[in-house]
């Protein structure tokens, strides 16, 4: 229900936020300095987004959604491309006093999926 | 402006998320590739013309513009070019977009490794196989074995030229005669694909219980009847072309396993457990207008969305002008030399007629008459006299006018025809046609059949469905 609602579950945490399958399997795409570097640029990547949605307006808010559900598939943050998909599709037709409300959710599950890769970071490096 | 510089084997990489640069990068690298990586459209466009790379991955929205704009700027200077585009989930229809525009495919993120390298193989087969310098279309009246050089027909041709060199799926409509297989044998023949298997299934003349073994194939034992295993014609089309005719008489449970194969690529024959990877390019038609089966329920949406990529719609006989005769005289010259008649043309009174009937059966109405005529007749000109009376019942009180009575006649007809079937869809004018036969051989299903040349078993099916519809 909470997913069909397209609201972050009160209690989702880190563990659950990424399938570790799968960023496991594009963290190994190359050598240990390619994982690294990756990571590192994950963590930026989702940084920026994160900061061009709470600045911006239909357009910019539009095209952050966009790189956000492509970019959380393709690590398997599955809830995270799900609340971008609907933040995107509400951007082309909402008001911006709408989408705030439902950027909320998506700046939550930002952080716990930076959260998630910084926890990760630190375990494949030590 | 085309240029002339020899395309690159390095693959062109246009993405703006960093990361996914990085990972796609790796990707290729892995796999021995060497790649060139952008971030926006302006360095995307330069990156090509230094390179000139034969294939492209191109993200469908960049900082500095779109994809399409991209991708239309790199068709422009070499068109030979394999572009495949990348979207994320929800933007299948600019991704739809990008293939009409003339994308070799699309794959949407999320896609994993194997993917992206199986995009990227089949793009460099695919140039492959194609001829080495474009042919000259002007030179080309009409696209073998077709025949006809209207300006309707050569729309056709074109389309087929240009979706041919992609993997879009194609979706053909057209009425029932109008050369729909014709057409999605032409887009297999001049595709990569043109040394793989060209399989042709009617699902309208398949039994619904038996259509998903036909389609997906069985295994021995799956059910009472399947004394062996049975290979479908998904799996017998694997490297080439599957093409579904009359699509909308499918099965709605088997739209759905339809559309999952086309989401995976895998199917599970009947009885089997494990699913098997396929690779095919999916060519459909239907004589019915397919949004009308969608609003009504009888064709699933998301599959509909998924199938009409690129749409073709073979126009009717009628509408074609002077094809009626060119087609008429060439078929009359093939048909005589295999009777042993010695046909030479047609007389001008029969080309007036000719141009001035409604053809509702199309070509295969016409292959019909003349096919009649040589049968019965020993030339050297196809007079009116010698055609079927059913076809010049109704032209006047003597049935024989002269040719400018004729050309006066095709211009009466034509608001006639046009006011008969002025706002109906196509399937109520394949009623209207099928109806019409009947009445001619007094309800004779067989008789009606083998006029239109279709299984007496389609026309069974559909009066089946129409009795149906009629009482619910």
């Amino acid at each position: 229900m909470d997913d069909l609602l397209g609201m972050t579950r009160p209690g989702a945490g880190r563990d659950t936020a990424i399938d570790a399958a799968v960023l496991d399997q594009i963290l190994n795409i190359g050598d240990i300095g390619l994982r690294d570097a990756l990571l590192d640029q994950l963590l930026a990547d989702f940084n920026r987004i994160a900061d061009a949605l709470s600045g911006g307006q239909g357009d910019r808010i539009g095209a952050a959604a966009h790189e956000l559900k492509g970019l959380a598939a393709t690590i398997g943050a599955h809830r995270l491309a799900q609340l971008a998909r609907r933040l995107n599709a509400l951007a082309d037709c909402a008001v911006a006093s709408d989408l705030a409300e439902f950027q909320a959710p998506v700046q939550g599950e930002i952080r716990v999926v930076l959260d998630s890769l910084a926890m990760h970071a630190g375990r494949v490096r030590s | 402006m085309q240029d002339q510089t020899p395309p690159s084997d390095t693959v062109l990489l246009v993405e703006d998320t960093p990361s996914l640069q990085m990972i796609y990068a790796a990707a290729l690298d892995r796999a021995g590739y060497k790649a060139e990586v952008c971030g926006t459209a302006a360095d995307g466009r330069a990156a090509f013309d230094r390179l000139r790379p034969s294939v492209v991955l191109l993200d469908l929205m960049l900082p500095d513009g779109t994809g399409l704009d991209v991708m239309r700027y790199m068709l422009s200077h070499a068109p030979q070019t394999c572009v495949i585009v990348i979207t994320a989930h929800g933007s299948i229809n600019k991704a739809v977009e990008m293939m009409r525009a003339g994308a070799h495919e699309f794959l949407v993120k999320p896609f994993d490794d194997q993917r992206l390298l199986a995009a990227i193989e089949n793009a460099r087969q695919s140039l492959r196989h194609r001829p080495s310098a474009p042919q000259s279309v002007a030179d080309e009246p009409a696209l073998a074995p077709f025949i006809g050089s209207s300006g309707t027909m050569q729309a056709v041709y074109d389309k087929i030229r240009s979706v041919a060199r992609s993997m879009a799926t194609v979706f053909i409509t057209g009425e029932s005669g109008t050369g729909k297989e014709l057409a999605a044998e032409a887009v297999h023949r001049l595709s990569a694909r043109a040394h793989g298997p060209f399989i042709a299934l009617n699902c309208g003349a398949i039994p619904v219980d038996l259509l998903e073994s036909e389609v997906f194939g069985h295994l021995r034992g799956s059910f009472t009847g399947a004394i062996s295993d049975k290979m479908g014609a998904a799996a017998a089309a694997d490297g080439g072309t599957l093409f579904l005719d009359e699509i909308c008489e499918m099965d709605l449970n088997l739209q759905t396993k339809l559309l999952r194969f086309l989401q995976t690529s895998t199917i599970t024959p009947v009885g089997a457990t494990k699913p098997r990877k396929i690779d095919v390019r999916i060519v459909c038609a239907t004589n019915r207008n397919p949004l009308d089966e969608v609003r009504a329920g009888n064709f699933r949406e998301d599959l509909y969305y998924r199938l009409h990529v690129v749409p073709i719609l073979m126009p009717p006989l009628r509408t074609r002008g002077e094809d009626v005769v060119e087609i008429a005289e060439r078929l009359l010259a093939d048909m005589a030399e295999e009777e042993g008649h010695a046909f030479t043309g047609l007389d001008d009174e029969v080309k007036a007629l000719f141009r001035s009937l409604p053809w509702p059966g199309n070509v295969r109405q016409l292959i019909n008459v003349l096919r009649n005529v040589v049968v019965l007749n020993d030339g050297p000109v196809v007079t009116r006299q010698m055609l079927p009376p059913e076809l010049t019942a109704g032209s006047d009180a003597q049935g024989l006018p002269d040719p400018a009575t004729a050309a006066t006649a095709a211009a009466a007809a034509a608001p006639t025809l046009e006011s008969a079937l002025a706002g109906r869809t196509l399937a109520e004018v394949e009623r209207l046609v099928i109806e019409e036969a009947m009445r001619r051989h007094e309800g004779s299903v067989p008789r009606a059949a083998r006029e239109l040349d279709v299984a007496a078993s389609t026309i069974y099916r559909k009066l089946e469905n129409w009795a149906k519809r009629d009482a619910g």
